[in-house]
């Protein structure tokens, strides 16, 4: 069995893995971290969304070959310690979350949109893919307008 | 619950497929499965993870018998529905009509989170986690389905993702149990994505007519007369043990009788209403807002079309309609807060609709820009809802939020195809639930202030909000609505 290593949430770890293995199930079966939910397993519900290399990316259809080396963020590392991310911080100043279910990859995706784009525009919070089940896609936009205005 | 382990299932492609033979000989030889197990409904692989599990799933070579519904497709669905439906009778004397008939498809659950259960059944006594609407229902049938008395079964019920009527049946948690007795081994079963839209459950399809008769410038008799789906029960396979068929109110009438939401909102005179129905062999359930959601929303659409041919605004003819102040008072609310009437540009609209059950009512106002008509847009929604003492106000805005995604995803673009006995979508690539691209750049949702008893509000907004979103549509694009979604 092929060993992987990569840094998860700023810690180094080591996996025996399958090279094909997509990362979401090392993470969830293997590491115990279920921050990143499967929704699809197939990229398209983006409720599994992390960050590679500080970028956005979908767990689900991510073989754990490709992350070797490189440095993996989940919902549980996105906080600063006891501090957290200005984005879970809107999140939960406009209530956001309902089931909560797709709502670790919902912070993430818009965490990763704001790294790259500090203000962005509707028609850029409007490509975000996510699916959200219950709805809560107006205040996703608010929390993410929040957010950018608060840095 | 250490040591169950994952497991997922073998499905066949079409709805109520049967396994006739499954060499599990690869399956089994690959790293990481622990079993491969026959049950109800396919065959089941328990594994190290989900990547093993899948993986060995997809190396079982099974041949399926088709389903007891493989010579069925939409359009043959659609014409015994509208076969199904009962005769309006006559209208009165000396009336003029205003008629509709609508088509609704099949809809998904598709809940965020999958269905799963844990279950661990020994020889003398059984425990099972997951989520529930139902346990005590639930309880009994895992019971029945491994051979224990109730008294030794243990059913935890778990927190669980939103999943709008789906986790009343217990399907998942009869499988999950019946996977652990063959395989002797605890085990942590989670359906796939393409398994929950390919093999249910969904909204029931169903067929509309609708008949306003008005004289003199007043409606003097309306009726609604329809008919959907529903679930037939063939033998005791896993779909009729995993209903709720007992103790919960059926997604539909099974039979011909008076509808269940003929509310009387209107001063219409004569109102009456009649449902038939097309028995199948499909996995259905009730859906947010369970009947109203189909019939409320065409309802609404007559309601707009009957103030057009009266020569009259929507929102002044429902007013002057409506029996009750309350929902008076929320349509006057909308139209003051979403500036109703104000000009648009050509292909972009405002509609409006109202709703009033579970003790509440509620109004929604739609602005959609529908100049591309096979790509509109919900660009504003203001709702307004008064459903008593309100304990938890941004959680009842959270729920209209939630409603008006509902309507938009249901009357414009998120259904299900029946192609010759299964499921044509599969995951939320081709399932169009709204993303936020679909999602209104503006909403609003204003409560009335009251300190009557608490009504209902998780589903009072569905048939609103489609109503709206419908009747938004039909304005900017000068068309009649009639067969949902829209852009199917």
């Amino acid at each position: 069995m092929p060993s992987y290593s990569f840094v998860l949430n700023g810690k180094p770890v080591t996996v025996e893995a399958p090279s094909d293995m997509p990362v979401l199930w090392v993470l969830r079966d293997m590491l115990n971290v279920t921050g990143p939910k499967y929704g699809c397993g197939v990229g398209v519900c983006r409720a599994c969304t992390s960050h590679l290399d500080g970028e956005e990316f979908q767990p689900c259809v991510v073989r754990v070959a490709n992350c070797a080396d490189r440095e993996v963020t989940t919902i549980e590392g996105l906080a600063d310690g006891d501090k957290l991310h200005p984005v879970q911080q809107a999140w939960l100043d406009r209530d956001v979350a309902q089931c909560g279910f797709c709502q670790p990859g919902q912070i993430m995706a818009a965490a990763a949109l704001l790294k790259k784009t500090p203000q962005p525009t509707d028609a850029e919070i409007d490509d975000i893919e996510n699916v959200c089940r219950c709805g809560t896609y107006s205040r996703i936009r608010e929390a993410i307008k929040k957010a950018a205005a608060n840095g | 619950m250490a040591g169950a382990k994952p497991t997922v299932m073998a499905r066949p492609p079409t709805l109520g497929g049967k396994l006739v033979s499954v060499d599990s000989r690869v399956a089994r030889a690959m790293p990481g499965v622990h079993a491969v197990v026959k049950v109800a409904g396919g065959v089941a692989v328990v594994a190290e993870s989900f990547h093993h599990a899948f993986k060995a799933r997809d190396a079982l070579r099974i041949t399926w018998a088709p389903g007891p519904l493989v010579s069925l497709s939409d359009a043959a669905i659609r014409s015994r529905l509208q076969a199904a439906v009962p005769q309006l009778g006559n209208p009165p004397r000396g009336s003029a009509q205003t008629e509709g008939e609508f088509e609704f498809a099949f809809v998904s659950h598709a809940p965020m989170e999958v269905l799963t259960a844990v279950a661990d059944v020994r020889a003398g006594h059984a425990e099972i986690w997951f989520s529930s609407q139902t346990p005590m229902d639930a309880r009994e049938s895992i019971a029945s389905a491994v051979g224990l008395p109730k008294a030794k079964v243990k059913v935890h019920v778990m927190r669980g993702g939103g999943s709008f009527g789906r986790r009343l049946n217990y399907d998942a948690a009869i499988e999950a149990a019946l996977i652990s007795k063959a395989a002797r081994r605890p085990v942590k079963l989670m359906w796939s994505r393409a398994d929950d839209i390919r093999h249910g459950r969904m909204r029931p399809a169903s067929h509309h007519r609708i008949r306003a008769s008005h004289a003199r410038g007043r409606v003097v008799a309306f009726t609604h007369a329809m008919a959907s789906v529903s679930e037939s029960y063939e033998g005791q396979g896993l779909s009729a043990q995993g209903s709720a068929r007992d103790g919960v109110t059926p997604a539909v009438a099974s039979a011909s009788g008076p509808l269940p939401s003929d509310s009387g909102l209107y001063n219409f005179g004569r109102v009456s209403g009649i449902s038939g129905s097309v028995e199948l062999a499909m996995p259905l359930s009730a859906w947010r807002s369970v009947d109203s959601g189909t019939m409320r929303t065409a309802e609404e659409i007559v309601v707009d079309e009957v103030a057009r041919g009266l020569g009259k605004d929507p929102i002044a003819f429902r007013r002057t309609t409506l029996r009750n102040k309350a929902v008076k008072a929320v349509l006057d609310k909308v139209a003051d807060a979403g500036d109703w009437g104000r000009t648009l540009p050509e292909g972009q609209a405002q509609g409006v609709a109202v709703h009033e059950e579970y003790g509440s009512c509620v109004a929604c106002l739609v602005e959609i820009d529908a100049t591309d008509p096979k790509n509109p847009r919900v660009t504003k929604v203001v709702m307004a809802a008064d459903v008593g003492t309100a304990v938890n106000p941004r959680g009842l805005e959270a729920q209209l939020m939630g409603t008006a995604i509902d309507g938009i995803s249901t009357v414009l673009q998120a259904g299900l195809h029946i192609d010759r006995g299964a499921v044509r979508e599969s995951s939320y690539a081709d399932f169009h639930y709204a993303r936020q691209r679909h999602a209104p750049l503006r909403f609003e949702a204003h409560i009335m202030p009251s300190w009557r008893e608490p009504g209902g509000a998780g589903e009072l907004g569905v048939p609103a909000a489609a109503g709206a979103v419908a009747n938004a549509y039909a304005r900017a694009t000068g068309s009649k609505p009639r067969r949902f979604p829209l852009n199917f």
